[in-house]
């Protein structure tokens, strides 16, 4: 701000108090989040454009929680689902959006079912027969030193078959019938760690503790 | 507020190009993402977490409505940027951008890099910002003097900028980790789980962000610099040489930010976030003599 200083007369009449006005609610309203700091944990709200940035006051651990979607093949391999088949807004929307609705909710099953009808016409998810939503658990020293981002444990939320018989299947039987979206069963497998239902788990990999040696086939 | 009671006489034209240049940044922002934030105004209507001006939203609006201030707020920018019936478009822009951005930060996901953005367009809004490098003042042919009218927005960008990096500082050293946040794990481990989560999503993690894991004393280094630069940013108000050696230092950050872990904070990374900072006129000057 260079410049010689300017007479006050040479403002408006109510200007300077008007700036001044403005200047302090402006500034007050950016910095009064920052009680939020101070309050319990659960009774934090964030705000835009007023925001006390609560990513920056969490404990970070060695071990971290992600929930993510898999696509399961025919032959039993899984793939995660990039964030662009999942919705929209980018990657960061749409992982606060399925831990939300998986995790916080407790809704896995409620975002599978909206999941089918979106992977069936995505036609890069042609080759899935299922998806699940999966809560990985992962040991974040091992995955940035190995260069290897494998979960240390996975549960699976909720699964849903999208109706395609498997092309080995179909060979054998021409008459099977593909199944519309519209009656998809989405399974669900609600307590971690316990055996699940028949139906939905991925060749080889036991429900609720999946190790990750069963995640070889998922391409990075 | 020091820098706003001694206000000092400042061009017309510094403040009408910062008008320009954040204008001009927001609608390439907005237009390259008109598509995206379509798409994101159809989202599951549970997924809706209304933030800022939209919390007077129980549920989202009907999509046409949701489409048309998208485009509403473009039209606005372009004539905010252009510097066109600024009376009237200034603080109606003002508002579109505040109602837009937070609209689209309703849907479970607070992108806070487009809070600096939101504020400096608030203050341009008010204030007289096209009494030079605009269409009103071509019409009007004014050519103000330098005075303080012209410097107050620049100032208060400045403060509102500054405020937007401390209290990130406040979080880090009020968080768990407490002034230990200094020592890196916590910013180590941050750069861990925004990896890993990108390679779930099917994204990729910068190399630089494995090849730096091992090295603990970096991380300490990385932390202590950042943290100054957030806690103490307010007092780069005190003098402009110190302002403009923290912008640089900002900006500096930002770039190491997005090398380190992929994240872009596209209006601090284009380098218009920190223009209040500089005497931009200049640019003028030299585009004049070049003719």
């Amino acid at each position: 701000m260079s410049g010689d200083v300017i007479h006050a007369e040479t403002w408006g009449p109510r200007e300077r108090k008007w700036v001044r006005l403005f200047a302090v609610t402006a500034l007050g309203a950016v910095l009064l989040p920052v009680r939020q700091n101070w309050r319990a944990a659960e009774r934090r709200t964030d705000g835009f454009p007023f925001s006390y940035y609560p990513m920056f006051s969490k404990r970070r651990r060695q071990y971290a929680n992600v929930v993510y979607a898999v696509g399961i093949l025919a032959d039993g391999t899984r793939r995660r689902l990039r964030y662009s088949v999942l919705g929209a807004g980018g990657l960061n929307q749409v992982r606060r959006q399925i831990y939300r609705v998986a995790l916080t909710e407790e809704r896995a099953e409620d975002y599978v079912t909206a999941l089918v009808p979106r992977l069936l016409t995505n036609p890069t998810c042609d080759d899935l027969v299922r998806v699940e939503i999966v809560r990985g658990e992962f040991d974040l020293d091992e995955c940035l030193l190995t260069h290897q981002i494998e979960a240390a444990t996975e549960t699976v939320l909720a699964s849903a078959d999208l109706g395609r018989v498997p092309a080995t299947a179909a060979e054998l039987t021409p008459a099977a019938e593909l199944v519309t979206a519209e009656e998809l069963i989405p399974t669900s497998v609600p307590t971690p760690g316990a055996p699940s239902p028949g139906t939905s788990s991925a060749p080889g990999a036991e429900r609720g503790q999946a190790a990750p040696a069963d995640l070889a086939g998922a391409p990075q | 507020m020091i820098g706003l009671r001694r206000a000092v006489a400042t061009p017309a034209a510094r403040l009408g190009l910062i008008r320009a240049l954040i204008g001009g940044y927001t609608f390439f922002y907005l237009a390259k993402r008109r598509k995206m934030l379509r798409e994101v105004v159809r989202t599951d209507p549970s997924l809706f977490a209304p933030v800022g001006p939209v919390r007077v939203l129980r549920r989202p609006v009907p999509t046409p409505v949701a489409d048309t201030l998208n485009d509403a707020t473009l039209v606005s920018t372009a004539l905010f940027t252009l510097g066109a019936g600024h009376r009237l478009i200034g603080p109606v822009h003002s508002a579109l951008v505040a109602w837009t951005l937070s609209y689209r930060n309703s849907w479970s996901m607070v992108f806070h890099s487009d809070n600096t953005l939101v504020l400096h367009t608030l203050v341009l809004g008010v204030s007289r910002a096209t009494d030079a490098v605009s269409v009103d003042a071509l019409v009007t042919g004014r050519r103000p003097d330098p005075h303080p009218r012209y410097g107050w927005p620049l100032t208060l960008m400045n403060a509102l900028s500054t405020a937007t990096y401390m209290l990130p500082g406040i979080a880090k050293v009020q968080g768990p980790s407490g002034w230990s946040w200094v020592q890196g794990d916590s910013m180590r481990r941050q750069v861990a789980i925004d990896s890993v989560r990108k390679e779930v999503f099917g994204s990729k993690a910068p190399r630089m962000a494995y090849a730096l894991y091992r090295q603990r004393a970096l991380f300490t280094l990385f932390a202590a610099g950042s943290l100054v630069l957030e806690l103490f940013a307010p007092l780069a108000l005190l003098n402009r040489r110190l302002g403009r050696l923290w912008a640089v230092a900002a900006f500096g950050m930002h770039w190491g930010i997005r090398a380190i872990m992929g994240i872009r904070f596209r209006y601090q990374l284009s380098g218009v976030s920190f223009a209040s900072w500089f005497e931009v006129e200049r640019l003028l000057e030299l585009v004049r003599r070049a003719r």
